[in-house]
């Protein structure tokens, strides 16, 4: 008997083949197997086809299960620029794969632990909604942090 | 690479959490929606969780006060080494007295009197602090009271706040609602908006389950009398448990929490001996110290979730050995280190080591007779150079913490 395949379709239409044994790591796709058998495509509307690549790549690791942390740590250490991560984490969440997302997570924490305000900013597209005043009374308050 | 669509809850719930404290402070100012979210209890409680739960002890440091700043009293003011946190105050005697989550209790002295003039609890990260309402009895304040322990008490077996509530949202609510929603192509504005919701689901479920939820302060008097504090309330009670009679020694000043039960090392002379209180029976019990325990300056700490105790001994012609053990899970206890110190140069100093860093360092304290105090840490490897990290004319005792953003005005409605 030949194992079931899935198929998942990415923002930008492109479609990827996935054996469904590996594919339920995901809650999210495991709920809809359930539900609804899912035989035909299932559409990612938020993920892009670079991501998808990504996380495909992922849930066809073949790793023993107690060296599995090493390998998602490594993982996302080789994808180590904010915004691949940033997708990762996003596509993690949205598809509900626990590891995945938090080492993606814990990478980004990482890299910008020491950032400047603006850095942080510009690498999470956070708008500053604060007037400088406001901004320099919280940085009198906790001048030792900075 | 277009820039990907982020919904907040990435942000504010997992990758926020994963920030070390100071980085945090410093965040507080990115916008405002940080700064309101890194107030919420629910922010504190899953910040502290994820420092408590992933690497456990990797965020542990060692905290003392310091008598030689000239900042304001209770002003977060600290010098960091990698694992040590030194917090400064200007009046003559603010002594640690116990930390846990975070927290640190903080007894104020008048100059020359034995009993504080004023207990406190205080989160040296965000500065913010809480006055305790006074003791039943004034013996409780005594500088020479067996134990002062500030401790976290919840009916859930666990040692992290609402750990239970966290988990159970994150199933129910969060990542399943969060993993739908986008599947139907669902915006960022609804990550927003369900983040405001599970914040505010968050408040009820806390105010609802979890009243007993509590921290609270052990009190062991000079008569063996057993106080206990609580935060919630604000208020003291007396407990029925009192140390046996026969166990009439001295305490040597140096006790820690571990699994729920507080342990203090007490002794005169060649007789030490831990005594154990377990703070859900509230019964006192004893254990042994390893029998080649000797007679002098004896320590006792609580680090990396083990029980460590500490021996400085002199031998022959000056020199002196340092010697380290740590009780296993098994209850036996092990020698850890085990190194000669070299011999004193200057007579007038006394020298005890307090804590041994992962690196294998330790930290000791010089007490200059007549001048004053310091901290040092020591590299064994490096023939002993002696790096100071502060100094002054009191320093309270060493503390494990860690830094989180845990309120002590958390039950305060």
């Amino acid at each position: 008997m030949s194992k079931k395949t899935l198929t998942l379709m990415s923002k930008d239409k492109q479609l990827f083949n996935i054996e469904e044994h590996l594919a339920v790591q995901s809650v999210t796709i495991r709920n809809m197997v359930k539900e609804d058998g899912a035989s035909s495509v299932i559409p990612l509307p938020r993920v892009d086809s670079e991501t998808l690549a990504l996380v495909i790549e992922y849930l066809n690791r073949q790793q023993a299960p107690e060296e599995d942390e090493d390998y998602v740590k490594k993982f996302v250490d080789e994808r180590g620029e904010i915004p691949t991560l940033l997708e990762l984490a996003q596509a993690a969440l949205d598809l509900d794969i626990k590891k995945l997302m938090d080492a993606a997570c814990m990478k980004v924490a990482d890299l910008i632990k020491d950032f400047t305000l603006e850095e942080v900013r510009e690498a999470l597209r956070i708008e500053n909604d604060r007037t400088p005043e406001e901004e320099k009374a919280i940085r009198d308050e906790f001048q030792w942090a900075f | 690479m277009t820039p990907p669509e982020l919904s907040p809850e990435i942000v504010l719930f997992h990758i926020l959490p994963k920030l070390p404290g100071k980085s945090l402070l410093r965040f507080k100012c990115v916008c405002k929606q940080w700064r309101s979210f890194l107030a919420t209890p629910l922010f504190a409680n899953i910040h502290l969780h994820h420092l408590t739960t992933v690497d456990p002890h990797r965020h542990e440091k060692v905290l003392f006060m310091a008598s030689t700043a000239t900042s304001g009293p209770l002003a977060a003011k600290m010098v960091q080494s990698p694992s040590l946190v030194v917090t400064h105050y200007n009046q003559n005697a603010w002594i640690v007295a116990s930390s846990v989550n975070g927290l640190v209790c903080v007894g104020i002295l008048k100059h020359t009197t034995t009993e504080f003039f004023d207990m406190t609890i205080w989160n040296p990260l965000t500065g913010e602090y809480k006055m305790l309402s006074k003791p039943i009895d004034t013996k409780c304040y005594s500088r020479n009271a067996m134990a002062f322990e500030l401790y976290y008490s919840c009916s859930d077996d666990d040692q992290v706040p609402n750990r239970f509530e966290w988990q159970q949202l994150q199933v129910e609510g969060w990542s399943v609602g969060a993993g739908r929603a986008s599947l139907a192509g669902g915006s960022t504005a609804d990550g927003s908006s369900r983040a405001l919701k599970l914040v505010r689901a968050y408040d009820q479920a806390r105010e609802l389950n979890n009243l007993d939820d509590d921290y609270k302060i052990l009190s062991i008097t000079t008569d063996r009398n057993v106080y206990i504090y609580s935060l919630r309330s604000d208020s003291w009670r007396k407990l029925e448990s009192t140390l046996d009679h026969e166990d009439r020694i001295p305490c040597v000043g140096d006790h820690n929490l571990l699994d729920k039960k507080l342990h203090f090392l007490m002794g005169k002379r060649s007789r030490y001996i831990i005594i154990r209180f377990d703070l859900k029976t509230q019964k006192f019990t004893k254990i042994a110290v390893p029998p080649s325990c000797g007679r002098e300056n004896l320590s006792l700490m609580v680090v990396r979730g083990c029980i460590e105790l500490t021996r400085f001994r002199k031998v022959l012609r000056g020199t002196r050995m340092i010697e380290m053990w740590r009780m296993n899970g098994d209850g036996k206890w092990m020698q850890i280190v085990n190194i000669s110190y070299p011999p004193d140069v200057d007579r007038t100093m006394r020298t005890k080591p307090l804590y041994l860093l992962r690196n294998g360092n330790l930290i000791v304290k010089l007490t200059f007779y007549g001048i004053g105090i310091s901290i040092c840490k020591v590299d064994p490897k490096k023939n002993y150079t002696e790096d100071e990290l502060c100094s002054g004319s009191t320093i309270g005792p060493l503390r494990t913490y860690i830094e989180t953003f845990v309120s002590p005005n958390q039950y305060v409605t």
